[in-house]
């Protein structure tokens, strides 16, 4: 049975020659047998009645005139879809205009909208990013907010209409992210595999997927939440989607919840959301108390059936250290890794003072010189505004590097080198020689370094740990030996 | 030699590519893409594509903002270690992806007839005659258990092109049945990946054992959680619509393919009763 | 689960940066695609407003609204009648273009609009008189057109007894309306009102109005949207060119008039001669189809888009759609342009008449790259004109698929600028415009380019965010 389809649309204007392109294409549709897509002009009206479709009156020539005749009826719903979609192209927003370098784009928007843009990554300084951040969320974009001194409120607000519409907030202050193999910030080099990472803690994702990556284990995605995302206020809103998407995702077979330990109420929510999920979580949490990231990853290769490494990998120095005692002295560029090698040297030290200590009675001045053993986060809030992160800028931490090798207190140094896209192109070639004329000076200082990297990252691993340990250090791919390491030392 | 071109390499490739360095040879070049076979155990073939060429799950895909040199047919170069390096040009991977694969899912006989119905509308059969002649006794084939090889033999390598349209067809199948119907889709995938490296170009050969392991394009791979999905006609429409835009008539063997693979899948039998297969056998 | 998140993990990422040049060239390392945003922060003192405004939830689904409501209006000429009768404007009472302005801040065009129309009228015996009475006789009233619902072009005086097009919006039921445009050089809209501008624009109603109403009754109603699709594919902005709508308009009303038994050849001739001979006629159907799209999308608590732009020759005045009808004013520039014969900067009035409310849609000034032949008058190549138009997709939220540019693969026309993108990139709204003499009398001067003031925007940004709930 044939069928007939004649409309006129109103308002809908389009040129001749596209006209004539779209007939054609609906003409040549299987079961297609006449289609006729013109502007209702006298001549185009006369030609459809010629061609039997009752034109409705009052058609005038700044009218879309529509008819189309198919062979079986059941055919006639899918040709208009595909009239629509060709006429709704004929106006689309060219996709190729990012390729115009005169108007570059200004907004997220705008730029989202050339691009087909699936994310937007948000680096602004800190009180300017909660207007780019928006945007991106009001462009239908998941959003990763890389910068710090972010406002709390506006993290809360953000990851409720990120809520509201199904999208995702990564951040605010989220160092890393891995999605779909791309990294994101400072973002190590890592193959596909089952690995979901959801991580409240940029440094501490970096030192677990480096480490899976060492066992020969890839990664699905890692999504970072910011290291507020499991406090009270925020109640783990993206911790919550990540988990969720990760469980949807078929490409993932376990997930890693690398970060500090949720509060209580937070807690709770999420081992009711992991409960009720098919994909296993792992925890992998940083903080006093808590097993270490790597112990996190151990558990993870075992629940993977893979063997890890014992002991992961590590670059010696061929005259070890004469150190005997004298205070153990850390200078981080990752806070997770600072917290963790915190939470180690603590029980074997005693009081250990950090401008991240949780006491306040242990909180350390970053200005003064400390006393005893003493831990400092290069990469806190406080000392970056306004300033690179010392994971791409050296200069504090050869500084600080100078001032602690010049105390004759201070026996051990401990330092975390991160490599990966977006850090510091060669740190080992600023840093060696730092360490070099620290331990010339003093033949009784030890240094150990944690080296957070992968085989692939553009710095190249091997080439880092090699120059670190020609310096004199004592270099481990795991956080948590080098803070051991470095403990056994300050302790002798 | 120059700057590396920094590529996104896709993990289906990884062994070749990560393993020690081995002789390939350039075995086609179109305007986006340049396919080279590596002389290793398991005949990979690796493709350096421009941003913007069809997404094929060997591919090694280059920056938004470079342009590779045109590599004629023939040349030798190498692949492994991370590297591809064909005479002045190298490429280094620089990151990883993983191409689109289909997995079983179930498909309610139902959604699948409506999608067959949809999607028979939508493009004429690219395939000719004989290949037409062959593609009914295909489906009896795959749906009766009997054996496939004679019907897969008078399509492989059948039509011009890079990937004959013969090839397409029945990879469009192998993806669909290895998504609706497993069974089905292994005496299939045993006798493609078998029968192809003779019978049509190493190019398709290869695409042809990714798509026996359920890899494609992503259009291919959209299209089939569309029907999956149980989206509209106009969902479908548009989904198939990105695919028969891939390639010259490369997206039009697919939903061909896909049309032959959901009839199986469906258990629409006997295969010339339903309106829908009958177009599809050209009987029209 | 989300679809949109599990489409996010379903694909590589194609990612926006914003920030750190540094992060982007990782991605550009990895080859990933991405695309940098341009970014330059905002001014310090109005970011405060600014993050509030970003964090106000009702803002994209109002925005989405307004932007839909804009597209979706239609126009239609329905009719052709005096002012009298359209909107009971009474003796005494006149609307002016822009926003709300006294006879002792009005320009010298204004001025010149008023004492015309005060004769007009015979309100007054002359000029002189006239700018008396205007100066202090409290009887006389005079007020915005958009206050009235309508627009009108330059000095926008409308007198009770001018003549009218009345134009419907049936899909949001709305009515506005434009004077009949009188024409090119002496006219009452740039403020002349001698002998022969009076005269003109007696014969406009006596003969042409009830022409142009008889003609229209018999043709019924004309698709302005239409039209305006098909004008800016023939070279016209919809602004400072209207050449192409001009003659279509004839084109579907001219069987009309000529059909007209009451009238005379030679009368349907004069009618025909003085619409075809005036390029600018359609500006007058342009704008009120323009002000059916803006008055679409106004009154959206929480809306960020503009709906109107318009300047009384002292003020430039925008109007919000979150903020209602409040007029956000700033001192109007004299537009940067070219001059007739005689004329030069001096003797240039600032920037006048409610025809921004074309820019306001996405047409004139935005739609540039569809006029390619009066970029030179007002000052340009080609590209210039078609990187005004991209840069104008920087500020505005949306693409009107009946406005399509062929230069830009027939992309729509950018439509619905957004105040927080206004203040965010500091790129100002594209205006083309005429040029009005400054001492009253003179009429045009030249045609060229005019922005608004950036107060404008930062007052109506600061307004929105005291409307907007805290963060």
């Amino acid at each position: 049975m044939s069928a007939r389809h004649v409309s006129v649309r109103t308002g809908t204007y389009r040129d001749s020659i596209r006209l004539m392109q779209i007939s054609r294409t609906v003409s040549d549709l299987p079961g297609v047998s006449s289609a006729l897509v013109a502007m209702a002009t006298e001549l185009n009206v006369d030609q459809a009645i010629q061609l039997g479709y009752a034109v409705p009156p009052g058609a005038g020539g700044n009218d879309l005139l529509v008819g189309v005749t198919v062979d079986e009826a059941g055919v006639l719903a899918a040709v208009l879809d595909r009239l629509d979609a060709e006429l709704a192209r004929a106006s689309s927003p060219a996709a190729t205009t990012d390729g115009d370098p005169d108007t570059p784009p200004r907004t997220v928007a705008s730029a989202a909208r050339r691009l087909g843009a699936t994310l937007a990554l948000v680096s602004t300084p800190g009180r300017y990013a909660f207007v780019e951040a928006m945007d991106a969320l009001d462009a239908g974009l998941s959003v990763l907010v890389f910068s710090d001194n972010v406002p709390l409120a506006e993290e809360v607000r953000l990851k409720q209409v990120a809520g509201e519409r199904g999208l995702l907030v990564m951040g605010p202050d989220c160092g890393t992210a891995v999605v779909a193999g791309v990294g994101l910030g400072f973002a190590n080099v890592v193959r596909p595999g089952p690995v979901g990472v959801v991580a409240a803690s940029g440094t501490g994702a970096q030192q677990v997927m480096s480490l899976l990556s060492g066992a020969g284990v890839g990664i699905s995605h890692c999504l970072g939440v910011g290291g507020r995302d499991l406090s009270a206020t925020v109640g783990g809103a993206s911790t919550l989607t990540a988990l969720r998407a990760l469980d949807e995702d078929p490409a993932t077979e376990l997930i890693l919840l690398v970060g500090k330990a949720p509060e209580p109420t937070v807690a709770e929510r999420v081992r009711t959301e992991t409960a009720t999920m098919r994909t296993p979580v792992l925890p992998a949490p940083v903080g006093p108390g808590q097993p270490d990231l790597t112990a996190g990853v151990e558990n993870a290769l075992r629940a993977l059936g893979r063997a890890a490494p014992d002991p992961w990998p590590r670059w010696l120095p061929e005259r070890p250290s004469s150190s005997a005692g004298g205070a153990l002295r850390g200078l981080f560029s990752g806070g997770s890794l600072c917290l963790e090698a915190l939470a180690i040297a603590e029980p074997a030290l005693g009081p250990v003072r950090s401008n991240i200590a949780v006491d306040p009675k242990l909180m350390l001045d970053p200005d003064a010189s400390p006393a005893g053993h003493a831990m400092l986060d290069l990469g806190d809030d406080r000392l970056t505004l306004g300033r690179p992160h010392p994971m791409i800028d050296i200069a504090p931490r050869l500084d600080r590097l100078a001032a602690e090798a010049a105390d004759p207190a201070c026996g051990v140094i401990l330092l975390d080198v991160v490599l990966g896209h977006g850090a510091h192109p060669d740190p080992a070639a600023e840093l060696a020689p730092a360490i070099g004329a620290g331990i010339a000076r003093r033949p009784d200082l030890a240094v150990v370094c944690s080296l957070v990297g992968t085989a692939e990252d553009p710095q190249d691993v091997d080439r880092q740990a090699r120059a670190l340990c020609a310096a004199g250090a004592a270099v481990f791919a795991s956080n948590a030996e080098a803070a051991r390491h470095a403990v056994r030392l300050a302790a002798a | 030699m120059g700057r590396p071109f920094l590529v996104a390499a896709s993990a289906a490739v990884e062994r070749a590519l990560v393993g020690p360095s081995r002789a390939a040879t350039v075995v086609a070049a179109t305007g986006s893409a340049t396919y080279l076979a590596v002389e290793d155990d398991a005949s990979t073939t690796i493709c350096v594509a421009s941003p913007t060429a069809v997404r094929v799950p060997c591919a090694l895909v280059l920056g938004p903002d470079s342009t590779a040199p045109e590599l004629p047919v023939g040349t030798i170069g190498t692949v492994g270690r991370g590297l591809v390096s064909v005479n002045a040009s190298a490429y280094r991977v620089a990151r990883w992806w993983r191409p689109a694969t289909v997995r079983p899912v179930a498909g309610e006989p139902a959604r699948l007839r409506a999608a067959v119905a949809a999607l028979t509308g939508l493009v004429a059969d690219p395939l000719d005659a004989a290949g037409r002649a062959a593609a009914g006794p295909l489906v009896q084939a795959l749906s009766t258990g009997t054996p496939v090889r004679p019907a897969v033999a008078r399509l492989l390598g059948r039509g011009p092109g890079l990937t004959p349209t013969g090839d397409d067809v029945l990879a469009g199948a192998l993806v669909t049945l290895s998504a609706f119907a497993p069974r089905a889709a292994a005496p299939l995938a045993a006798a493609v990946t078998e029968s192809a490296p003779a019978a049509t170009t190493a190019v398709s050969a290869a695409l042809l054992r990714h798509a026996a392991r359920g890899e494609c394009i992503p259009e291919l791979a959209d299209l089939l959680a569309a029907v999956a999905g149980g989206r509209d006609t106009g969902g479908l429409a548009r989904a198939a619509g990105a695919l028969l835009a891939v390639g010259h008539c490369s997206g039009a063997g697919l939903v061909h393919g896909v049309i032959l693979g959901l009839a199986v899948a469906s258990r629409q039998t006997p295969y010339l009763g339903a309106p829908a297969v009958a177009t599809l056998v050209g009987m029209r | 689960m989300s679809t949109h998140v599990k489409r996010l993990l379903a694909a590589e990422p194609r990612t926006v940066t914003v920030g750190a040049q540094l992060l982007a060239d990782a991605l550009a390392d990895q080859a990933a695609p991405h695309l940098p945003v341009q970014w330059r922060p905002p001014a310090d003192e109005l970011l405060p407003a600014l993050r509030r405004v970003a964090g106000d939830r009702r803002r994209a689904s109002a925005n989405a609204l307004a932007a839909e409501r804009m597209l979706a209006a239609r126009a239609e000429l329905v009719d052709v009648r005096r002012a009298a009768d359209v909107i009971g404007l009474e003796r005494g009472q006149f609307c002016h273009a822009g926003p709300p302005v006294d006879w002792a801040r009005a320009s010298g065009p204004l001025r010149g609009a008023l004492i015309g129309a005060m004769l007009l009228e015979g309100l007054a015996d002359d000029p002189e008189d006239a700018a008396r009475r205007l100066a202090t006789d409290t009887g006389l009233a005079l007020a915005p057109c958009h206050d009235h619902g309508g627009v009108a072009p330059m000095a926008g005086v409308v007198s009770p007894s001018m003549w009218l097009f009345v134009l419907r919006d049936e899909v949001h039921d709305r009515t506005t309306w434009c004077p009949l445009n009188e024409g090119l050089g002496r006219v009452l809209r740039y403020g002349a009102y001698a002998r022969d501008v009076l005269e003109r624009l007696r014969w406009m109603g006596e003969a042409l109005g009830p022409a142009l109403a008889a003609a229209l009754a018999a043709h019924g109603p004309v698709d302005v949207k239409g039209l305006v699709g098909q004008m800016v594919q023939m070279g016209d902005e919809g602004h400072n060119r209207n050449r192409a709508g001009t003659l279509m308009l004839l084109r579907d009303l001219l069987p009309n008039l000529a059909e007209d038994g009451a009238r005379s050849g030679a009368e349907v001739a004069r009618v025909a001669r003085f619409i075809g001979g005036n390029d600018h006629f359609f500006l007058n159907l342009v704008m009120p189809a323009a002000k059916l799209q803006a008055a679409a999308a106004a009154d959206i608590p929480g809306c960020t888009l503009v709906t109107a732009m318009a300047r009384n020759g002292t003020d430039f005045g925008i109007q919000v759609s979150g903020t209602g009808r409040r007029w956000f004013t700033g001192p109007a520039a004299v537009p940067d342009g070219l001059y007739f014969g005689g004329y030069g900067p001096d003797d240039a009035n600032p920037d006048i008449g409610d025809s921004a409310i074309t820019e306001t849609v996405g047409l004139g000034g935005f739609a540039m790259a569809g006029a390619p032949a009066i970029v030179r008058f007002v000052g340009g190549t080609v590209s210039d004109a078609i990187r005004t138009t991209r840069e104008m997709y920087e500020i505005t939220v949306a693409e009107n698929p009946a406005y399509a540019l062929p230069v830009l693969d027939f992309r729509g026309v950018p439509t619905g600028i957004d105040v927080t993108a206004v203040i965010r990139t500091g790129i100002l709204p594209q205006i083309n415009t005429g040029i009005a003499g400054r001492v009253p009398g003179t009429g045009q001067v030249g045609a060229g380019l005019v922005r608004p003031p950036k107060s404008c925007f930062a007052d109506a940004l600061e307004a929105l965010a005291e409307a907007a709930p805290a963060v």
